[in-house]
């Protein structure tokens, strides 16, 4: 029992923590952030296993991390307002070459990691370049360039 | 109208400007709740912890508790604030005026931890339904320090009454977190 308790316990929280942090916490990694996402697995760690270091507890706790991811994405196939509550919701931050300062400023992204992920995705130089930004709910900015005649 | 800085042809809707040839499923309003939210629980988690700095949620300056007994010449000093399977001290100094050696711990303390070890050890221990008394050897007349090493074996509030007998004993209680 304990190790079904802990495990959806820690899920929980961390679900949480993670939906409090923000969506840019995470997906823009450099190598400290990689290295810092270890030490919080690491930190996870004693709370799922507590003191039983048994190959039972182990299984019993991947099983019901597994089990409880796959439960939650049938239940957001059944309520989409849950998928919302969990992974959030796309958010456009640049319409047609002009940055929605307010929106950036409120999801923490500036223009540079816009150009950013122009650079990386599409070989574009300016903002002006942009026909729109996504901010997507893992985190991560995508490109629509503006067509090449507009450009 | 919210203004964004977006310079497009944009259809208004209730929860703010659209982007007609954009085919996105973006709900602003609920976006900004969200980050409102957020922000509620960035200061929740500062909340947390300072409160574990101060010791709310475990060991610390505000868990720390000293019990006089028996006209002070016990002194019971443990922490409030546990946690669960974790480590912890429950220090009991016999002051120099007492006449002997002796700690009782009721039962439905010792049910709900797990002593680990005690120094020094104790001479004799004797046990019934009640409790639990340990006899410890004085080699002089100074005050003596006894250190169980406890360890909370479950999470909640746990109970307990210590003293030299159990009729001169007080109560007290901790919160182990789990």
């Amino acid at each position: 029992m304990d190790s079904v308790l802990r495990a959806i316990a820690v899920y929980a929280f961390m679900l949480i923590v993670f939906r409090i942090g923000g969506r840019r916490s995470f997906a823009a990694m450099t190598s400290f952030d990689f290295i810092f996402l270890l030490i919080i697995a690491e930190a996870t760690q004693q709370a799922l296993l507590g003191q039983d270091l048994s190959v039972t507890n182990g299984l019993l706790v991947v099983v019901t991390l597994i089990m409880i991811d796959i439960g939650l994405s049938l239940l957001k196939v059944r309520w989409p307002r849950l998928e919302l509550w969990l992974d959030g919701t796309s958010t456009v931050i640049l319409a047609d070459g002009r940055p929605m300062k307010d929106r950036m400023r409120l999801a923490r992204i500036d223009e540079d990691d816009i150009l950013h992920a122009a650079r990386l995705h599409h070989g574009l130089e300016r903002l002006d370049q942009i026909k729109y930004a996504v901010l997507e709910k893992s985190g991560g900015i995508t490109i629509i360039p503006l067509s090449h005649d507009a450009r | 109208m919210q203004s964004d800085g977006a310079n497009v042809q944009v259809a208004m809707h209730a929860n703010g400007p659209r982007f007609p040839d954009l085919q996105l499923d973006e709900d602003i309003g609920f976006q900004r709740r969200c980050w409102r939210v957020q922000r509620v629980g960035w200061f929740m988690q500062l909340v947390l912890m300072f409160a574990a700095l101060v010791g709310f949620v475990g060991p610390g300056p505000l868990s720390r508790t000293v019990m006089n007994l028996d006209d002070a010449h016990i002194r019971v000093s443990y922490a409030r604030f546990g946690r669960y399977q974790t480590p912890q001290l429950l220090q009991v100094r016999i002051g120099a005026r007492s006449d002997k050696a002796v700690v009782w711990i009721s039962a439905n303390f010792l049910a709900d931890i797990n002593i680990e070890r005690i120094f020094p050890e104790p001479n004799r221990v004797e046990v019934n339904h009640a409790g639990a008394t340990l006899h410890f050897r004085r080699s002089d007349s100074t005050s003596s320090m006894i250190t169980f090493h406890v360890r909370p074996t479950c999470p909640g509030i746990i109970r307990g009454r210590i003293g030299t007998t159990p009729d001169r004993s007080t109560p007290f209680w901790q919160f182990v977190y789990p």
